[in-house]
């Protein structure tokens, strides 16, 4: 080991940030602060010419049995369990050892991440290295929302319904089959019969939805959630809008105190008008946000209108479909959606792509609104609710300032990855950087954090980065464009990724039938859980909303904040 | 035309650049990817032209000047990488930090420390530094540090090239291993290595003759 002789700025010009630096993620007011760095001071492992990473310098001769597959070198981990780490990732067989010390135990203490003969260095110096996110709504319309999560960094994807029948969800599945996103269906329940849940089950259904365009009523979400019990499944809801069958108070009644998670919970994605919302101050109830309204915009309620009327079956010629759909758009909901989240009482965001939503802004999106809520919290509107977390700040610090926001960064990046992860039943797979977890990473260079990924890792191989031309003498020559690495074309990506199903499908038969070269997964552990068990947005609000606007008070006092002109993470990366 | 997927490529480039060539001439500020097009088709469009490779590569670090650029773009763009067709084929043109961002090391070493926190908000909001800026910790925390370094017995030897070519010595070569044209006491450097950062190295010309510092391996020595 060696005491640096550099500078501190040629060191960082070298090895990236030290611990104790801030880094300002992108072009957002967000600062995080290196808490600690776990690479051997001195022993770095560096490829290259005049590098160490050689035979018998940092990479050990031996191919010994705990020799790493690849090893992401000396990124910034931005985790929501393990915290904004400087260290190394070792990988094996596709999951992740662990964060840690990577070197060559010959000559370095305490490596815990041995690099031998076989394993492949990636250069992570500089960079943050999140987990992937895990989309929690995606409606499978269409293939081109694959290329869309990919470069969102999005790498699981939990489908929200309308993937039944079980012939239509084995075209699906083949279809995803080529492309390196771990996935789960869920099936629409569609019946208060056992049977055809059944059959969805076998089929490989990971779970399923309750919708109101196909009925949600109390005699559904109960029937549904007492079946769910049975086989250790997740159910996702969006509840009856029209207060034809139920109310809130009677879809709280029918879910009675089991474990389910609340759909776009800000409403205009569908469901109780104007107070569904009321949601967040059930424990049991997992709630999410869907990409429109997160954050809040001054354009949000515009596109609304259109967008539901395309989506759910209604017609601009029709003048009763537009009324209908009118009265779902509440700006006071919209103004509270963002104080539950800073709150902890909203969970979760997900896209609801190609459904009301957009699946390559699902990270996006939550870290404008962790901006937002910054900026919120220094507002009069934003001060002093009951509840609001601790987030240390910087005495003095307004908007803009340095102060150190690695406890909203894991807050929120949570909502996108181990939150959605534990509510589905796949957190011992995916949704953090934790030893034993799928090596699905993607890097990203600060200055473009959570809008643009410099490469996205599936199962611990390069799958999907802004590549360049073919004829390169270098990689990255423009034009550079979002396109598939070799994990990530058709015969790679099924070794990379795997199939989330319920404990029911019979996993060999499911594999042949679909002719898979995925690992078939079973979820765990879906049921019983309450925000208590969640990783950091564990809060129930006791709120009051008023059933005639949808306004939100909270002790008394108005919870809400205003429309944003302009977000970050925007106009300064993309073309137009 | 039996087009290529590389002319196409330039056709994609063309199109940007064209896009970006219209929002300029309206008075819009650049974004980071028609600032990029835009020094791509420079430089292309030089290469057209017949000009050399000196000449290609000023087209493209003059082809947006930093003014032209949204706040905060300049941050976005560290190098761009492209092959040009020149008269003597093709080539590579990478162009370093071309709206002058002045670098990461350097723009961080520009900000200086971290403000007193005691003294109240920054003064000017300009200041504030530029998307993906790191800011310097302002000293040595060491809660924040990983585990301290364990002391390992550390010597300086004086070491002459014997040799009639220049001769390098990386970081963790075991320096008893190293090119037999250097001369020094080789029983005095076993199982060390020069201690200096991981990736640098020593450079010695012929005949030159130099101390460097060498330490213990660590681990396990197996």
């Amino acid at each position: 080991m060696t005491t640096s002789r550099l500078s501190p700025e040629a060191w960082r010009a070298r090895f990236g940030p030290r611990a104790g630096d801030r880094i300002r993620l992108a072009d957002t007011n967000l600062w995080i602060r290196v808490e600690r760095d776990l690479q051997a001071p001195g022993d770095e492992p560096i490829w290259g010419y005049a590098k160490n990473l050689r035979v018998g310098l940092a990479q050990g001769s031996d191919a010994g049995p705990s020799e790493l597959d690849a090893v992401v070198v000396g990124a910034v981990v931005v985790d929501p369990t393990l915290g904004v780490v400087k260290a190394d990732i070792g990988i094996k067989d596709g999951r992740i050892v662990g964060i840690g010390r990577a070197g060559n135990p010959s000559i370095t203490d305490g490596i815990d991440l041995p690099i031998g003969p076989h394993t492949a260095p990636v250069p992570g110096y500089g960079l943050i290295a999140t987990p992937g996110a895990v989309d929690s709504h995606v409606h499978t319309i269409s293939p081109p929302l694959i290329p869309a999560a990919l470069s969102g960094g999005v790498t699981t994807l939990i489908s929200a319904g309308f993937d039944e029948p079980p012939a239509a969800m084995e075209r699906t599945l083949r279809g995803l089959e080529g492309f390196p996103v771990n996935v789960g269906l869920q099936a629409n329940a569609r019946s208060m019969d056992d049977g055809p849940l059944d059959a969805l089950l076998e089929a490989g259904a990971v779970g399923f939805k309750i919708h109101e365009d196909y009925g949600a009523y109390p005699e559904i979400i109960d029937h549904t959630l007492a079946y769910a019990g049975a086989h250790d499944i997740s159910v996702s809801l969006h509840t009856d809008g029209l207060h034809e069958s139920a109310e809130l108070e009677d879809t709280v009644a029918a879910i009675g105190g089991r474990t389910v998670h609340a759909y776009h919970v800000e409403g205009s994605g569908g469901g109780h008008v104007p107070d569904l919302l009321g949601l967040v101050r059930e424990p049991n109830v997992i709630c999410s946000s869907t990409t429109p309204t997160i954050p809040w915009g001054v354009s949000a309620g515009d596109e609304t209108v259109g967008m539901t009327v395309l989506n759910h079956g209604a017609s601009f010629g029709v003048p009763e479909d537009l009324e209908l759909i009118r009265e779902r758009l509440h700006p006071a909901t919209m103004a509270a959606e963002g104080p539950l989240h800073e709150l902890g009482a909203i969970q979760i965001v997900n896209s609801d792509s190609q459904g009301m939503g957009r699946i390559m802004e699902t990270v996006r999106r939550t870290f404008q609104l962790a901006d937002a809520m910054k900026h919120w919290r220094d507002s009069a509107a934003g001060r002093g609710h009951p509840g609001l977390p601790d987030d240390r700040p910087v005495p003095g610090a307004g908007p803009g300032h340095a102060s150190e926001d690695n406890h909203r960064v894991a807050r929120y990046l949570a909502k996108v990855t181990i939150e959605p992860a534990i509510t589905h039943g796949i957190a011992d797979h995916v949704g953090s950087l934790q030893a034993g977890r799928l090596a699905d990473i993607v890097l990203w260079r600060p200055a473009y954090f959570g809008v643009k990924p410099e490469a996205v890792i599936k199962g611990g191989h390069l799958a999907w980065s802004p590549l360049g031309e073919g004829n390169a003498t270098v990689e990255r020559s423009e034009p550079t464009r979002y396109r598939p690495e070799w994990a990530g074309l058709a015969h790679g990506a099924p070794s990379v990724s795997v199939l989330f199903v319920s404990g029911v499908a019979h996993r060999r038969s499911l594999a042949r039938r679909l002719d898979t070269g995925r690992s078939i997964v079973v979820v765990n552990g879906c049921r019983g859980l309450t925000r208590g068990s969640l990783a950091m947005n564990r809060a129930t609000a006791a709120i009051e909303i008023s059933p005639v606007d949808g306004r939100v008070t909270l002790a008394g006092r108005p919870l809400a904040s205003e429309p944003l002109a302009s977000v970050p993470l925007s106009r300064r990366y993309f073309l137009r | 035309m039996r087009l290529t997927a590389w002319e196409e490529e330039r056709l994609l480039i063309f199109a940007a650049a064209e896009l970006a060539r219209r929002h300029r001439s309206v008075g819009l500020r650049l974004n980071a990817p028609e600032a990029i097009a835009m020094m791509c088709d420079a430089m292309l469009e030089a290469a057209r032209a017949g000009r050399g490779y000196a000449e290609v590569e000023a087209a493209g670090y003059g082809a947006v000047s930093p003014d032209e650029v949204i706040d905060g773009v300049r941050e976005l763009v560290d190098d761009v990488r492209l092959e040009v067709l020149l008269d003597d084929g093709a080539r590579l043109i990478v162009l370093v930090d071309p709206l002058r961002r002045g670098g990461r090391s350097g723009s961080d070493a520009a900000l200086g420390p971290e403000p007193d926190a005691a003294r109240g908000p920054e003064p000017d909001v300009a200041l504030i530094p530029g998307p993906g800026a790191i800011r310097p910790s302002p000293g040595e925390d060491p809660a924040a540090e990983g585990e301290a370094p364990k002391a390992l017995p550390r010597i300086h030897l004086e070491v002459r090239n014997g040799s009639r070519r220049v001769i390098r010595v990386s970081s963790h070569f075991p320096f008893d291993r190293v090119n037999a044209r250097l001369e020094f006491d080789r029983a005095k450097a076993a199982g060390s290595h020069l201690d200096i950062d991981a990736g640098s190295s020593v450079r010695w010309a012929p005949g030159e003759t130099k101390t460097v510092p060498l330490v213990r391996f660590g681990g396990t020595g197996t």
